[in-house]
């Protein structure tokens, strides 16, 4: 039995190939004598066999999309950065969270001029809104504080999960693309490139807001705040949804810029944590609905050209499969004439 | 693809053509992607681990030196790319999937029961099943080093030097690897997976 101790070890490495031919001529002989080693033997090669013999082909689209994401990170000239999307991704799932999970939409805030058909929709369906919210993955999702697990495994979740990613041509122009990394820690990471979406990580208060958002200058009365998320609770729970978010992201396109020219259906108004960091800009992120996918930019909130930002930072999301969600949540709000 | 063949390409990307790398990703893409399928375990995953492997290798090539085959160099970058996300998963997870613990290293192989032996061998496909779900209990490093010899193909030699490691440890670490797939597969009845659980079925 000493011998076999020394003998299976030596079996493993037979069978790949690493044995020198006097090593194997020993252990043959010993094989056939031992009917115990034979028996591994056996197993070893058979579990080698179906290793082996068993590669699936790759999806088509593997290296097409490899190729894609490489051609976009030389024409930017900057390294492309998995995570901030991720982050953009959980500000748009948000807006449903909120409205349903935490009850936000009949809470109007004091310095908000017009709340208007707004909360005068939510008073007649928030219940209704909130079981169909309620039912949705992104509900789920944030409740639970598993979300990756649970709409990983749901095929007709594509919003914020992948699917198994693919490359479309939607317009001619804009593929959309999965990818998974630990986006938290590219997001915690401090590097330059990377810091990018900390300012939602580190979001003390965020507010929604139906269209457009104007500035100061513009007119700051036309802004019609939906709500607000700004207790301790309402922003763990975000952080902690955005961490379980996987990344799907598409480029810039030119012709991106006939939708992203017009006024966004919602923005969300990140105000800068100065303790923080004192250079901190506030943040808007615009968010639009193309074609059954939702969009959207981020830019400082000074300078809310979306377009320019597009085209400079290269920040803009395409998520696909949240449409009915959204168109839901439109018809609740009673303003289906904007985006579509 | 000879070694040659590969330099040439490989200098060609470094110069900047991107087209060669195309032609790289699709002479590697099946083993690369069956190598994160098995570390995974799943397509899903396994197509994102095998895009952030490409793409390492396409921003870090660079740095590539051609001390080894290309091949190995891409299978490490899999490798640890999957062992990276795995991780993460894991402390998502709060558990260890780990079937044993290290102590189990220690003890004798068992003999595997009859139903390896070539003329028994069940289908082949029932085997399969249980070999790819015995592997996901293996602990992932003894996962990836087992498959970069069975997928990859890499020598003892090769995957000492993608993983820096010693030969004799590869060496031992296959074996142990193929020992604990053993005890995992006889643990679950798997030897006997497909039989075993049509029979409870039909009691």
């Amino acid at each position: 039995m000493n011998d076999c101790k020394k003998y299976v070890e030596m079996i493993s490495s037979m069978v790949d190939g690493e044995l020198t031919a006097q090593q194997e001529t020993e252990l043959r002989t010993h094989i056939d004598q031992c009917g115990e080693c034979a028996k591994v033997y056996d197993a070893f090669v058979s579990i080698s066999d179906v290793l082996d013999d068993d590669l699936v082909a790759p999806p088509e689209t593997l290296a097409k999309g490899v190729m894609y994401k490489i051609n976009l990170q030389k024409k930017g000239g900057k390294r492309f950065v998995f995570g901030r999307y991720t982050a953009i991704a959980a500000c748009i799932a948000l807006v449903l969270v909120g409205a349903s999970h935490f009850g936000l939409l009949n809470g109007s805030n004091p310095d908000t001029t017009a709340p208007m058909n707004l909360s005068k929709a939510a008073d007649n369906e928030s219940v209704a809104m909130g079981s169909s919210f309620g039912d949705s993955a992104v509900g789920d999702g944030t409740t639970s504080g598993t979300s990756g697990d649970n709409r990983t495994d749901e095929p007709d979740q594509t919003m914020l999960t992948s699917g198994v990613p693919a490359i479309e041509n939607t317009d001619g122009s804009v593929l959309l693309f999965g990818f998974a990394s630990d986006t938290i820690t590219a997001a915690a990471n401090n590097n330059e490139a990377e810091k990018e979406p900390m300012f939602l990580f580190n979001a003390k208060e965020i507010r929604v807001f139906e269209g457009k958002y104007y500035t100061e200058e513009e007119n700051k009365d036309k802004n019609n705040l939906l709500f607000t998320l700004s207790t301790e609770e309402q922003l763990s729970a975000f952080s902690e949804f955005l961490t379980a978010l996987p990344d799907e992201s598409a480029e810039y396109a030119p012709e991106d810029a006939e939708i992203i020219d017009k006024d966004p259906m919602l923005t969300l108004y990140v105000p800068a944590d100065l303790e923080k960091d004192e250079t901190a800009k506030d943040k808007i992120i615009s968010v639009w609905f193309v074609e059954g996918k939702l969009w959207c930019v981020v830019a400082d909130a000074d300078t809310p050209k979306s377009t320019e930002n597009a085209i400079n930072e290269k920040i803009l999301y395409k998520a696909e499969g949240l449409q009915d969600k959204f168109e839901a949540f439109i018809e609740k709000i009673d303003k289906t004439d904007d985006i579509t | 693809m000879t070694r040659e063949e590969e330099d040439i390409l490989i200098a060609q990307v470094q110069e900047g053509d991107n087209a060669s790398f195309e032609l790289l990703v699709i002479e590697n893409q099946t083993k690369v992607y069956n190598l994160a399928l098995r570390m995974v375990g799943n397509a899903e995953d396994a197509y994102d681990m095998s895009q952030e492997a490409f793409i390492k290798a396409y921003n870090s090539l660079a740095f590539f030196r051609g001390e080894s085959r290309f091949s190995v160099w891409l299978y490490r970058l899999t490798t640890n790319v999957c062992l990276d996300f795995l991780r993460s998963q894991g402390r998502k997870q709060h558990g260890s999937l780990t079937y044993m613990n290290n102590e189990d290293d220690d003890k004798e192989l068992e003999i595997p029961d009859d139903r390896f032996s070539p003329e028994t061998l069940a289908e082949k496909k029932e085997l399969r099943e249980a070999v790819n779900h015995g592997l996901m209990s293996l602990p992932k490093e003894y996962r990836a080093i087992l498959l970069l010899r069975e997928i990859d193909g890499l020598s003892y030699e090769e995957i000492a030097e993608a993983l820096s490691l010693e030969e004799g440890t590869v060496k031992s670490r296959i074996f142990r690897a193929r020992k604990r797939l053993c005890a995992i597969l006889t643990s679950d009845g798997n030897f006997s997976y497909g039989l075993s659980s049509k029979k409870a079925k039909e009691v």
